[in-house]
Protein backbone atom coordinates (compact mmCIF):
# COMPACT_ATOMS: atom_id res chain seq x y z
CA UNK A 1 0.00 0.00 0.00
CA UNK A 2 1.30 3.45 -0.90
CA UNK A 3 0.87 5.26 2.41
CA UNK A 4 2.83 8.28 1.19
CA UNK A 5 0.13 8.90 -1.39
CA UNK A 6 -2.61 8.57 1.28
CA UNK A 7 -0.73 10.98 3.56
CA UNK A 8 -0.47 13.52 0.75
CA UNK A 9 -4.13 13.04 -0.16
CA UNK A 10 -5.31 13.64 3.42
CA UNK A 11 -2.98 16.53 4.18
CA UNK A 12 -3.04 18.62 1.02
CA UNK A 13 0.16 17.33 -0.57
CA UNK A 14 -1.33 16.64 -4.01
CA UNK A 15 -2.03 18.97 -6.90
CA UNK A 16 -5.69 19.47 -7.83
CA UNK A 17 -5.31 17.08 -10.73
CA UNK A 18 -3.62 14.42 -8.57
CA UNK A 19 -6.30 14.90 -5.89
CA UNK A 20 -9.10 14.31 -8.42
CA UNK A 21 -7.30 11.31 -9.85
CA UNK A 22 -6.84 9.82 -6.36
CA UNK A 23 -10.52 10.34 -5.59
CA UNK A 24 -11.44 8.49 -8.79
CA UNK A 25 -9.13 5.66 -7.73
CA UNK A 26 -10.86 5.48 -4.33
CA UNK A 27 -14.27 5.39 -6.01
CA UNK A 28 -13.14 2.53 -8.26
CA UNK A 29 -11.34 0.54 -5.59
CA UNK A 30 -13.19 -0.08 -2.29
CA UNK A 31 -10.05 -1.62 -0.77
CA UNK A 32 -8.16 1.64 -1.31
CA UNK A 33 -11.11 3.53 0.17
CA UNK A 34 -10.97 1.30 3.25
CA UNK A 35 -7.21 1.94 3.61
CA UNK A 36 -7.74 5.70 3.44
CA UNK A 37 -10.53 5.44 6.02
CA UNK A 38 -8.33 3.38 8.36
CA UNK A 39 -5.42 5.81 7.96
CA UNK A 40 -7.74 8.73 8.80
CA UNK A 41 -9.33 6.88 11.72
CA UNK A 42 -5.93 5.94 13.19
CA UNK A 43 -4.73 9.54 12.94
CA UNK A 44 -7.91 10.75 14.64
CA UNK A 45 -7.44 8.26 17.48
CA UNK A 46 -3.84 9.37 17.99
CA UNK A 47 -4.80 13.04 18.03
CA UNK A 48 -7.80 12.50 20.30
CA UNK A 49 -5.61 10.77 22.84
CA UNK A 50 -3.09 13.61 22.88
CA UNK A 51 -5.85 16.22 23.18
CA UNK A 52 -7.43 14.38 26.08
CA UNK A 53 -4.09 13.97 27.86
CA UNK A 54 -3.47 17.72 27.82
CA UNK A 55 -6.47 18.52 30.03
CA UNK A 56 -6.81 15.32 32.01
CA UNK A 57 -4.81 16.44 35.06
CA UNK A 58 -7.10 19.39 35.56
CA UNK A 59 -10.19 17.21 35.22
CA UNK A 60 -8.79 14.70 37.71
CA UNK A 61 -8.22 17.51 40.20
CA UNK A 62 -11.81 18.64 39.80
CA UNK A 63 -13.25 15.12 40.08
CA UNK A 64 -11.18 14.41 43.17
CA UNK A 65 -12.57 17.55 44.83
CA UNK A 66 -16.13 16.63 43.87
CA UNK A 67 -15.64 13.08 45.14
CA UNK A 68 -14.82 14.53 48.53
CA UNK A 69 -18.00 16.58 48.49
CA UNK A 70 -20.37 13.93 47.16
CA UNK A 71 -18.97 10.71 48.60
CA UNK A 72 -18.20 12.06 52.08
CA UNK A 73 -14.46 11.50 51.69
CA UNK A 74 -13.24 14.50 53.68
CA UNK A 75 -11.63 12.60 56.51
CA UNK A 76 -10.86 9.44 54.61
CA UNK A 77 -8.29 8.15 52.19
CA UNK A 78 -7.88 10.47 49.19
CA UNK A 79 -9.38 9.17 45.97
CA UNK A 80 -6.85 7.59 43.68
CA UNK A 81 -7.09 5.22 40.76
CA UNK A 82 -7.97 1.73 41.83
CA UNK A 83 -4.84 0.43 40.12
CA UNK A 84 -2.67 2.81 42.08
CA UNK A 85 -4.17 2.13 45.50
CA UNK A 86 -1.77 -0.68 46.36
CA UNK A 87 1.22 1.53 45.62
CA UNK A 88 -0.27 4.22 47.84
CA UNK A 89 0.34 2.13 50.97
CA UNK A 90 4.06 2.21 50.24
CA UNK A 91 3.96 5.94 49.60
CA UNK A 92 2.08 6.57 52.85
CA UNK A 93 4.60 4.48 54.76
CA UNK A 94 7.49 6.35 53.14
CA UNK A 95 5.86 9.72 53.75
CA UNK A 96 5.20 8.89 57.40
CA UNK A 97 8.84 7.89 57.89
CA UNK A 98 9.97 11.09 56.17
CA UNK A 99 7.69 13.23 58.35
CA UNK A 100 8.99 11.55 61.49
CA UNK A 101 12.58 12.15 60.36
CA UNK A 102 11.81 15.83 59.65
CA UNK A 103 10.16 16.19 63.06
CA UNK A 104 13.12 14.67 64.88
CA UNK A 105 15.65 16.68 62.89
CA UNK A 106 13.73 19.95 63.02
CA UNK A 107 15.98 21.68 65.56
CA UNK A 108 18.94 21.03 63.27
CA UNK A 109 17.29 22.48 60.17
CA UNK A 110 17.51 26.10 59.05
CA UNK A 111 14.20 27.90 59.48
CA UNK A 112 14.92 30.69 56.94
CA UNK A 113 14.79 29.34 53.42
CA UNK A 114 16.82 30.77 50.58
CA UNK A 115 15.20 32.45 47.57
CA UNK A 116 16.23 29.46 45.43
CA UNK A 117 14.59 27.02 47.81
CA UNK A 118 11.41 29.07 47.97
CA UNK A 119 11.32 29.35 44.19
CA UNK A 120 11.73 25.59 43.79
CA UNK A 121 9.00 24.97 46.36
CA UNK A 122 6.45 27.32 44.86
CA UNK A 123 7.05 27.49 41.11
CA UNK A 124 5.64 24.03 40.38
CA UNK A 125 2.37 24.82 42.15
CA UNK A 126 1.91 28.25 40.64
CA UNK A 127 3.01 27.76 37.03
CA UNK A 128 0.10 26.12 35.26
CA UNK A 129 -0.51 25.87 31.57
CA UNK A 130 -3.09 23.96 29.59
CA UNK A 131 -6.27 24.95 31.38
CA UNK A 132 -8.37 23.84 28.44
CA UNK A 133 -8.07 20.65 26.45
CA UNK A 134 -5.68 22.09 23.85
CA UNK A 135 -3.78 24.47 26.12
CA UNK A 136 -3.82 28.23 26.40
CA UNK A 137 -5.43 29.73 23.33
CA UNK A 138 -6.34 26.32 22.02
CA UNK A 139 -3.46 25.78 19.61
CA UNK A 140 -0.54 24.48 21.61
CA UNK A 141 -0.98 20.92 22.94
CA UNK A 142 2.67 20.20 22.06
CA UNK A 143 3.81 23.19 24.08
CA UNK A 144 1.60 22.06 26.97
CA UNK A 145 3.29 18.67 26.99
CA UNK A 146 6.80 20.13 26.93
CA UNK A 147 5.83 22.70 29.57
CA UNK A 148 4.38 20.02 31.85
CA UNK A 149 7.64 18.07 31.44
CA UNK A 150 9.59 21.26 32.28
CA UNK A 151 11.22 21.15 28.85
CA UNK A 152 11.01 24.93 28.64
CA UNK A 153 13.31 25.35 25.64
CA UNK A 154 11.23 22.99 23.54
CA UNK A 155 8.00 24.63 24.75
CA UNK A 156 9.43 28.03 23.88
CA UNK A 157 10.35 26.82 20.38
CA UNK A 158 6.63 26.33 19.83
CA UNK A 159 5.31 29.29 21.82
CA UNK A 160 7.75 31.94 20.64
CA UNK A 161 6.30 32.37 17.14
CA UNK A 162 2.72 32.31 18.48
CA UNK A 163 1.08 35.71 18.34
CA UNK A 164 -1.69 35.73 20.93
CA UNK A 165 -3.46 37.84 23.50
CA UNK A 166 -4.36 34.77 25.57
CA UNK A 167 -3.07 35.42 29.07
CA UNK A 168 -2.34 31.76 29.89
CA UNK A 169 -0.24 31.34 26.76
CA UNK A 170 1.57 34.62 27.42
CA UNK A 171 2.31 33.62 31.03
CA UNK A 172 3.57 30.23 29.87
CA UNK A 173 5.76 31.93 27.28
CA UNK A 174 7.14 34.24 29.98
CA UNK A 175 7.93 31.29 32.26
CA UNK A 176 9.76 29.63 29.35
CA UNK A 177 11.79 32.82 28.85
CA UNK A 178 12.58 32.97 32.55
CA UNK A 179 13.58 29.32 32.75
CA UNK A 180 15.81 29.64 29.69
CA UNK A 181 17.68 32.63 31.09
CA UNK A 182 15.81 35.52 29.49
CA UNK A 183 14.23 37.21 32.49
CA UNK A 184 13.95 40.61 30.75
CA UNK A 185 11.53 39.24 28.18
CA UNK A 186 9.59 37.46 30.93
CA UNK A 187 9.36 40.66 32.96
CA UNK A 188 8.12 42.60 29.92
CA UNK A 189 5.26 40.13 29.50
CA UNK A 190 4.37 40.23 33.20
CA UNK A 191 4.40 44.04 33.18
CA UNK A 192 2.12 44.19 30.15
CA UNK A 193 -0.35 41.75 31.75
CA UNK A 194 -0.13 43.52 35.13
CA UNK A 195 -1.39 46.65 33.38
CA UNK A 196 -4.66 44.86 32.59
CA UNK A 197 -6.98 44.68 35.59
CA UNK A 198 -8.24 41.20 34.65
CA UNK A 199 -4.76 39.64 34.71
CA UNK A 200 -2.93 41.94 37.13
CA UNK A 201 -3.04 39.63 40.17
CA UNK A 202 -1.82 36.57 38.34
CA UNK A 203 0.87 38.61 36.58
CA UNK A 204 2.05 40.02 39.93
CA UNK A 205 2.21 36.54 41.43
CA UNK A 206 4.33 35.34 38.51
CA UNK A 207 6.44 38.49 38.73
CA UNK A 208 7.08 37.75 42.42
CA UNK A 209 8.43 34.35 41.41
CA UNK A 210 10.67 35.96 38.81
CA UNK A 211 12.22 38.16 41.50
CA UNK A 212 12.56 35.15 43.77
CA UNK A 213 14.42 33.30 41.02
CA UNK A 214 16.72 36.29 40.71
CA UNK A 215 17.30 36.17 44.48
CA UNK A 216 15.59 39.52 45.14
CA UNK A 217 13.30 38.78 48.09
CA UNK A 218 12.42 42.47 48.67
CA UNK A 219 11.11 42.92 45.11
CA UNK A 220 9.31 39.60 45.42
CA UNK A 221 7.61 40.83 48.60
CA UNK A 222 6.58 44.10 46.89
CA UNK A 223 4.92 42.25 44.02
CA UNK A 224 3.07 39.94 46.39
CA UNK A 225 1.82 42.85 48.46
CA UNK A 226 0.06 44.23 45.37
CA UNK A 227 -2.33 41.26 45.37
CA UNK A 228 -5.57 42.22 47.17
CA UNK A 229 -7.35 40.07 49.77
CA UNK A 230 -10.29 39.29 47.47
CA UNK A 231 -8.09 37.99 44.63
CA UNK A 232 -8.00 34.27 43.79
CA UNK A 233 -4.22 34.46 44.11
CA UNK A 234 -4.31 35.97 47.60
CA UNK A 235 -3.94 32.74 49.62
CA UNK A 236 -0.94 31.64 47.58
CA UNK A 237 0.59 35.10 47.83
CA UNK A 238 -0.02 35.28 51.59
CA UNK A 239 1.56 31.87 52.14
CA UNK A 240 4.61 32.84 50.13
CA UNK A 241 4.88 36.20 51.92
CA UNK A 242 4.84 34.39 55.25
CA UNK A 243 7.70 32.16 54.23
CA UNK A 244 9.86 35.02 52.89
CA UNK B 1 -27.68 12.98 19.77
CA UNK B 2 -29.46 13.00 23.12
CA UNK B 3 -29.87 16.31 25.01
CA UNK B 4 -27.79 14.76 27.82
CA UNK B 5 -24.83 14.84 25.45
CA UNK B 6 -24.22 18.31 26.90
CA UNK B 7 -22.79 16.53 29.94
CA UNK B 8 -20.32 14.68 27.72
CA UNK B 9 -19.35 18.02 26.17
CA UNK B 10 -19.14 19.46 29.70
CA UNK B 11 -16.64 16.75 30.65
CA UNK B 12 -14.72 17.23 27.41
CA UNK B 13 -14.30 20.94 28.00
CA UNK B 14 -14.07 20.70 31.79
CA UNK B 15 -17.15 22.83 32.48
CA UNK B 16 -17.41 22.89 36.28
CA UNK B 17 -21.15 23.60 36.46
CA UNK B 18 -22.05 20.62 34.25
CA UNK B 19 -19.61 18.28 36.00
CA UNK B 20 -21.07 19.34 39.32
CA UNK B 21 -24.54 18.58 37.96
CA UNK B 22 -23.39 15.08 36.98
CA UNK B 23 -22.30 14.49 40.56
CA UNK B 24 -25.46 16.02 42.03
CA UNK B 25 -27.71 13.86 39.82
CA UNK B 26 -25.85 10.55 39.70
CA UNK B 27 -23.26 10.10 42.46
CA UNK B 28 -25.80 8.92 45.06
CA UNK B 29 -27.23 6.26 42.70
CA UNK B 30 -23.80 4.85 41.97
CA UNK B 31 -22.94 4.87 45.65
CA UNK B 32 -26.15 2.94 46.41
CA UNK B 33 -25.31 0.35 43.75
CA UNK B 34 -21.76 -0.18 45.04
CA UNK B 35 -22.81 -0.28 48.69
CA UNK B 36 -25.52 -2.81 47.85
CA UNK B 37 -22.86 -5.04 46.29
CA UNK B 38 -20.10 -5.43 48.85
CA UNK B 39 -18.44 -2.04 48.24
CA UNK B 40 -17.61 1.03 50.26
CA UNK B 41 -18.09 4.77 49.72
CA UNK B 42 -14.45 4.99 48.61
CA UNK B 43 -15.03 2.20 46.06
CA UNK B 44 -18.05 4.07 44.72
CA UNK B 45 -16.04 7.29 44.40
CA UNK B 46 -13.25 5.44 42.55
CA UNK B 47 -15.63 3.76 40.15
CA UNK B 48 -17.50 7.00 39.49
CA UNK B 49 -14.30 8.97 38.88
CA UNK B 50 -12.91 6.33 36.53
CA UNK B 51 -16.17 6.21 34.58
CA UNK B 52 -16.17 9.99 34.13
CA UNK B 53 -12.50 9.98 33.12
CA UNK B 54 -13.27 7.29 30.52
CA UNK B 55 -16.13 9.41 29.19
CA UNK B 56 -13.84 12.44 28.99
CA UNK B 57 -11.31 10.48 26.91
CA UNK B 58 -14.01 9.07 24.67
CA UNK B 59 -15.54 12.52 24.19
CA UNK B 60 -12.18 13.60 22.75
CA UNK B 61 -12.30 10.60 20.44
CA UNK B 62 -15.68 11.71 19.09
CA UNK B 63 -18.12 9.76 21.27
CA UNK B 64 -21.69 11.14 21.14
CA UNK B 65 -24.40 10.13 23.63
CA UNK B 66 -27.68 9.02 22.09
CA UNK B 67 -29.48 7.95 25.28
CA UNK B 68 -30.14 9.45 28.73
CA UNK B 69 -26.97 9.75 30.82
CA UNK B 70 -28.59 8.20 33.89
CA UNK B 71 -28.92 4.59 32.74
CA UNK B 72 -25.77 4.80 30.60
CA UNK B 73 -23.57 5.97 33.47
CA UNK B 74 -25.11 3.32 35.69
CA UNK B 75 -24.20 0.59 33.17
CA UNK B 76 -20.60 1.78 32.87
CA UNK B 77 -20.14 1.96 36.65
CA UNK B 78 -21.92 -1.38 37.10
CA UNK B 79 -19.56 -3.03 34.63
CA UNK B 80 -16.50 -1.45 36.26
CA UNK B 81 -17.64 -2.56 39.70
CA UNK B 82 -18.35 -6.14 38.59
CA UNK B 83 -14.89 -6.31 36.99
CA UNK B 84 -13.33 -5.09 40.19
CA UNK B 85 -15.30 -7.52 42.34
CA UNK B 86 -14.14 -10.33 40.08
CA UNK B 87 -10.54 -9.21 40.45
CA UNK B 88 -10.94 -9.12 44.21
CA UNK B 89 -12.67 -12.50 44.04
CA UNK B 90 -15.57 -11.06 46.02
CA UNK B 91 -18.16 -11.41 43.31
CA UNK B 92 -21.62 -11.70 44.84
CA UNK B 93 -23.66 -14.72 43.84
CA UNK B 94 -26.38 -12.41 42.59
CA UNK B 95 -25.71 -8.81 41.67
CA UNK B 96 -28.28 -6.45 43.20
CA UNK B 97 -29.30 -3.80 40.72
CA UNK B 98 -30.45 -0.56 42.27
CA UNK B 99 -31.30 1.49 39.18
CA UNK B 100 -35.02 1.01 39.77
CA UNK B 101 -35.88 0.64 36.08
CA UNK B 102 -34.59 -1.20 33.02
CA UNK B 103 -31.59 0.51 31.42
CA UNK B 104 -33.08 0.19 27.94
CA UNK B 105 -31.60 -0.85 24.60
CA UNK B 106 -30.18 2.58 23.81
CA UNK B 107 -28.14 2.70 27.00
CA UNK B 108 -26.80 -0.81 26.37
CA UNK B 109 -25.91 0.13 22.78
CA UNK B 110 -24.11 3.28 23.93
CA UNK B 111 -22.20 1.33 26.57
CA UNK B 112 -21.19 -1.26 23.95
CA UNK B 113 -20.07 1.48 21.57
CA UNK B 114 -17.97 3.00 24.32
CA UNK B 115 -16.37 -0.35 25.08
CA UNK B 116 -15.64 -0.88 21.35
CA UNK B 117 -14.06 2.56 21.03
CA UNK B 118 -12.00 1.81 24.12
CA UNK B 119 -10.78 -1.49 22.67
CA UNK B 120 -9.83 0.18 19.34
CA UNK B 121 -7.90 2.89 21.14
CA UNK B 122 -6.14 0.28 23.25
CA UNK B 123 -5.17 -1.68 20.14
CA UNK B 124 -3.65 1.40 18.46
CA UNK B 125 -1.84 2.34 21.71
CA UNK B 126 -0.40 -1.18 22.07
CA UNK B 127 0.87 -1.23 18.51
CA UNK B 128 2.28 2.31 18.80
CA UNK B 129 4.28 1.17 21.84
CA UNK B 130 5.74 -1.64 19.69
CA UNK B 131 6.94 0.68 16.92
CA UNK B 132 10.64 1.47 16.65
CA UNK B 133 11.95 4.46 18.63
CA UNK B 134 12.34 6.88 15.72
CA UNK B 135 8.87 6.20 14.33
CA UNK B 136 7.26 6.37 17.76
CA UNK B 137 8.98 9.66 18.56
CA UNK B 138 7.98 11.17 15.24
CA UNK B 139 4.33 10.15 15.68
CA UNK B 140 4.29 11.38 19.28
CA UNK B 141 5.65 14.80 18.26
CA UNK B 142 3.01 15.04 15.55
CA UNK B 143 0.36 13.80 18.00
CA UNK B 144 1.29 16.61 20.38
CA UNK B 145 0.56 19.20 17.73
CA UNK B 146 4.14 20.02 16.78
CA UNK B 147 4.20 21.04 13.09
CA UNK B 148 6.19 18.66 10.89
CA UNK B 149 8.57 21.52 10.01
CA UNK B 150 9.40 21.86 13.70
CA UNK B 151 9.65 18.06 14.12
CA UNK B 152 12.21 18.06 11.29
CA UNK B 153 14.28 20.65 13.18
CA UNK B 154 13.96 18.77 16.46
CA UNK B 155 15.05 15.53 14.79
CA UNK B 156 17.82 17.23 12.83
CA UNK B 157 16.50 16.53 9.34
CA UNK B 158 14.49 18.10 6.50
CA UNK B 159 10.75 18.68 6.23
CA UNK B 160 10.55 16.60 3.04
CA UNK B 161 12.18 13.62 4.72
CA UNK B 162 10.02 13.92 7.84
CA UNK B 163 6.83 14.07 5.80
CA UNK B 164 7.78 10.91 3.90
CA UNK B 165 8.92 9.27 7.13
CA UNK B 166 5.64 10.10 8.87
CA UNK B 167 3.65 8.32 6.15
CA UNK B 168 6.01 5.31 6.41
CA UNK B 169 5.61 5.21 10.19
CA UNK B 170 1.83 5.54 9.98
CA UNK B 171 1.88 2.77 7.39
CA UNK B 172 3.89 0.50 9.71
CA UNK B 173 1.50 1.25 12.58
CA UNK B 174 -1.55 0.49 10.43
CA UNK B 175 -0.04 -2.78 9.17
CA UNK B 176 0.67 -3.83 12.76
CA UNK B 177 -2.90 -2.96 13.76
CA UNK B 178 -4.24 -4.94 10.80
CA UNK B 179 -2.07 -7.95 11.61
CA UNK B 180 -3.16 -8.11 15.25
CA UNK B 181 -5.66 -10.84 16.18
CA UNK B 182 -8.15 -8.29 17.54
CA UNK B 183 -8.33 -6.28 14.31
CA UNK B 184 -11.05 -8.22 12.48
CA UNK B 185 -13.20 -8.38 15.57
CA UNK B 186 -12.98 -4.65 16.27
CA UNK B 187 -12.86 -3.08 12.83
CA UNK B 188 -15.14 -5.29 10.72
Amino acid sequence: MNYEEIEKYLHGGLTEEEQNSFERAIAADPALGAEVALYRQTEQQLLAKANAAAGEAQLTEQLTALNKAYFGQNDKTPIVSIKKRKRLFYYIGGAAAALLAIFLLQPLLHTQKSADELYAENAGNIYSFGSNSRGGDGSNPGAVSFYAAKKYKEALDILEPVVTSNADTLLAKAVCYLETGNSDKALAIYNSLAAEKKYANKANLYKALLYLKKGDKAACRKSLELIPVDANEYDTAAKLLKSL
Amino acid sequence: MHPDNRYIEGLKHNVSALINEIYANHAAKIERMVLANNGTEADAADVFQEALTDLYRKAHAGFVLTCPLDAFLYLICRSKWINLLNKRKRSPVTFTDTLGYSAGEDAHRNAEQLALQDAKQQLVDEQLARLGDSCRQLIEHWQNGIPLEKVATLMGTTYGYIRKKKSECMGKLIEMVKNSPAYKLLFS
